[in-house]
């Protein structure tokens, strides 16, 4: 479980982020909306440990993992993915994959041993020798997917995994998602396709202007009217 | 078995597999039908290619482009002279204290650098600048023999000595069985550990490689300590050989600027890359000496090869040589299909890295 408790983070005198609190239950998807530059993607970083809160507090499991190095909060068990993976793009699948199953191998040969499992699983066993930047584009995601599962991370931090993938792409890795939610994990997704959304999301958290506007299940706040006017625009 | 397999599981990789088989056997045999000048240039260019292996280790694989790599050089081949020449310490020992001083300026170097959060372009200036003041610092100093440098004055000879005064081939031996044994090393730790299979991680993107677990800061400065500390080998081997160790022979930033270029050439983020330029650039200077070039041109000579040959790799090869080859012997022989990839081990089926032939492990000669 992930808390988020009055998080606050400024660049110089810019409020990205004011007053941030929800929380992430286990075995739940929690969806971050919120229009373009409402503060998702910093929120994001705040927690992975890439950037460090102004104020507030990050708890998971109760533990505090506030302002910790993105290592460290890697190994306390929170998992992302990346929006661009285009700098690892020499890279290979197999390798990515294996490098995050340190988290809990031992070693060399458990660590392959989980990449091969987390590689079949998502079918991507086939591009296994391939660097990433060869593999297409919708397939560069899902090994993004596999790469934070295998690490079988406490919180999943899914950061617009689904962009650039087909109907049919989205719906499997929503499976996916539906799978590890299952198996217990926290997932924070940060989504704009809507067929995710409405598919997966447990809660919903809408962000606008660095401020929580509303949270709650995805009917509540889709019907909520500060979330139509941050959308639409002024309403009426 | 699944190693073997993997030596022959694609066309390249039997070619390559054929080709490091022949190039032990050539660098084996060659002393013994090579004339005793000729000995000594195999024994330069096998120290070349040591050099340009263990700077690849930090420059290559974990993307820090180092010239400080110089200092350790020439810290390895000054450990010998004054230590065992000047000092009368076993020459294992005083090799022993030349990669642990390496070592740690490198680490120290390199944590400096981070806490500073310096760029690669001026991380390579502050390496720059590390190597111009030790040089300044070995020219000056009246241990390290000022600018008239040491010579090795002692007597004893043989393998607990490491000096043969007058036959180089016992030396190229222990060169060749350094540099096999640098190989295997590197080649286990980047494809074997945690560590080594961060490095490319580290080098690509820094932010990612944080986001899987990885100690960046920690993992650059073992990599710069590990890299900088073994490049002394090469140093004191070298000073062995030359029996004579000055500043402007063995620490100059042109020696940093040799293994930075050589990896380059051979193609950096390659195990075998640096090895095949460190033995082709000793092997070209050589043949420029035997066209009658005065040997106060050989350098500026070899410079205006080097730079030929970094403009046709630019043009031709992106990567370097050995990338290179991977393409072409792909083109020529396809890159054929395993013959049961399904039960094959992950282990031997990726590089660490973008190496299109994993499996040469050794140098050609």
């Amino acid at each position: 479980m992930l808390e988020v408790t009055a998080i606050a983070k400024n660049f110089g005198g810019l409020k990205v982020l004011q007053d941030v609190s929800f929380t992430a239950e286990s075995g739940l998807v929690t969806a971050l909306i919120g229009p373009n530059g409402a503060g998702k993607s910093t929120l994001v970083n705040l927690i992975a440990g890439a950037l460090r809160p102004t104020s507030g507090s990050i708890l998971l499991n109760g533990a505090d993992i506030t302002g910790l190095p993105p290592a460290k909060v890697f190994e306390a068990g929170v998992a992302r993915t990346f929006q661009v993976s285009g700098n690892v793009a020499e890279l290979n699948v197999f390798e990515c994959v294996a490098l995050a199953a340190y988290r809990r191998a031992s070693g060399y040969r458990e660590a392959n041993r989980l990449a091969r499992e987390q590689l079949e699983r998502f079918d991507l066993w086939q591009y296994r020798r391939e660097a990433i930047g060869d593999i297409p584009s919708a397939m560069i995601r899902i090994v993004d997917f596999a790469r934070g599962m295998v690490s079988q991370p406490r919180v999943l931090l899914l950061d617009e995994v689904m962009a650039g993938l087909t109907p049919h792409e989205v719906d499997i890795v929503i499976e996916r998602v539906r799978e590890c939610r299952a198996d217990g994990i926290a997932i924070v997704m940060i989504e704009h396709v809507m067929q995710a959304v409405n598919a997966l999301a447990d809660t919903a958290v809408v962000l606008n202007h660095g401020r929580i506007i509303t949270q709650g299940t995805l009917a509540e706040v889709t019907g909520h009217p500060d979330v139509r006017e941050a959308y639409l625009g002024a309403v009426g | 078995m699944s190693i073997v397999r993997g030596l022959v599981s694609t066309p390249l990789n039997r070619v390559n597999t054929l080709v490091v088989a022949v190039a032990l056997v050539v660098a084996v045999a060659f002393p013994l039908f090579a004339e005793a000048p000729m000995i000594g240039v195999g024994f330069v260019a096998l120290v070349f290619a040591m050099r340009n292996l263990t700077w690849n280790i930090a420059g290559g694989f974990a993307g820090l482009l180092s010239v400080a790599h110089a200092s350790a050089f020439g810290i390895g081949a000054f450990s010998v002279a004054v230590l065992t020449w000047g000092h009368g310490w076993n020459v294992w020992l005083a090799i022993v204290g030349g990669i642990l001083v390496s070592a740690s300026i490198g680490a120290v170097l390199s944590l400096i650098m981070s806490r500073f959060g310096v760029n690669a372009l001026f991380f390579t200036l502050g390496t720059l600048a590390l190597t111009i003041a030790i040089s300044g610092i070995g020219a000056s100093w009246s241990v390290t023999g000022g600018v008239n440098g040491l010579q090795n004055l002692t007597m004893q000879e043989g393998f607990l000595h490491l000096q043969w005064f007058t036959d180089a081939t016992p030396l190229y031996y222990v060169a060749l069985g350094f540099l096999i044994l640098l190989t295997v090393g590197v080649s286990f730790m980047m494809r074997r550990t945690h560590f080594g299979r961060s490095l490319p991680f580290i080098r690509e993107d820094p932010v990612v490689a944080a986001s899987m677990g990885i100690t960046v800061v920690r993992n650059q400065a073992i990599a710069m300590g590990i890299s900088m500390g073994l490049t002394a080998i090469p140093g004191a081997l070298m000073a062995q050989y030359t029996n004579f160790v000055s500043y402007d022979s063995v620490l100059t930033v042109e020696v940093g600027v040799a293994m930075l270029v050589g990896a380059i050439i051979g193609g950096s983020a390659t195990l075998a890359g640096p090895i095949v330029a460190g033995i082709g650039i000793a092997v070209l200077e050589e043949l420029l000496r035997s066209f009658a070039v005065s040997s106060s041109n050989v350098s500026s000579y070899t410079q205006i090869a080097y730079a030929i040959c970094v403009i046709l790799i630019l043009r031709f090869g992106g990567a370097g040589i050995v990338p290179l080859w991977g393409r072409l012997v792909v083109r020529f022989f396809g890159t054929g299909t395993p013959r049961d990839p399904e039960s094959e081990a992950p282990s031997d089926r990726h590089a660490p890295d973008r190496s299109p032939d994993p499996e040469v492990v050794s140098e050609h000669a």
